[in-house]
């Protein structure tokens, strides 16, 4: 499973932060292009991976609005 | 899921997360900027059957209002910083002495001082005792305004009827004539 997140619009200290809540859920891993942050997620539970990515992106929502 | 495409030239990026951040409840929501100016929303409901379509309008709706209020928010931040910092610190005091370059917290009095002796030719700001002084002699010949002592050095006789009783007394024969009938009184 693969997130890409817009740098113009989500910060990477929310990313780290999104990554840290949810890592114990599977092995998640960041990377990045020129104009995205590319999370990869791998051994996700099969009965959450239909939520997981909207989950994780709301999350990622959360905490790019608390960064100033 | 509906999908959004908003101007950042009319919505800015801070609202639109502010937005987003208050749908974040009921709904999923996903952002990602494809054009330079424009901003997708990509809106998903957590319930199966929810509303889409509502939720799409009440966004809008809620872009608006966080827009407006953002701008204001800008408009007004000198201005609440300095209520702010006033509550927290207090008036100026003698070491921050207060600036006043244009004399708002000046009276009317002090500020136009100056100009009273110029644009008053016929001292129509004066009281009238300042304005009539030095008329009250030429007007007044017989001292009618003036107290019964002020006008007594001029003419001492103008009292002398009212005044009979004491000068009588100055007479030694007058005050006599009451210690004899003082002098009868003990002897009886």
């Amino acid at each position: 499973m693969e997130i890409r997140a817009n740098k113009k619009i989500y910060k990477r200290k929310g990313i780290k932060k999104t990554i840290e809540a949810y890592n114990h859920l599977g092995k998640i891993d960041l990377s990045e292009n020129k104009n995205y942050f590319i999370v990869s997620a791998k051994n996700i539970d099969k009965e959450i991976e239909e939520i997981f990515k909207d989950e994780f992106c709301n999350y990622l929502l959360f905490e790019t609005s608390k960064c100033p | 899921m509906r999908t959004i495409t908003l101007d950042t030239n009319i919505y800015s990026l801070r609202s639109i997360l502010s937005t987003s951040f208050v749908f974040l409840d009921d709904y999923y929501i996903f952002l990602d900027q494809t054009d330079k100016e424009k901003i997708t929303v990509q809106i998903k409901s957590k319930e199966k059957n929810g509303d889409l379509e509502k939720a799409v309008n009440e966004f809008k709706n809620e872009l608006i209002s966080t827009n407006l209020r953002l701008k204001i928010s800008e408009e007004n931040r000198k201005i609440r910083e300095l209520i702010v910092s006033s509550a927290l610190y207090g008036r100026p005091t003698e070491k921050t002495p207060f600036r006043d370059p244009e004399g708002i917290s000046k009276t009317w009095e002090e500020k136009h001082r100056r100009f009273e002796k110029v644009n008053d030719p016929e001292g129509i700001c004066k009281v009238w005792e300042e304005k009539h002084r030095g008329f009250e002699k030429v007007n007044d010949p017989e001292g009618i305004s003036k107290t019964w002592q002020e006008n007594q050095h001029r003419n001492p006789n103008i009292h002398k009827a009212v005044n009979k009783g004491c000068s009588m007394a100055n007479k030694p024969e007058y005050t006599n004539m009451f210690k004899e009938q003082k002098d009868g009184d003990k002897s009886k």
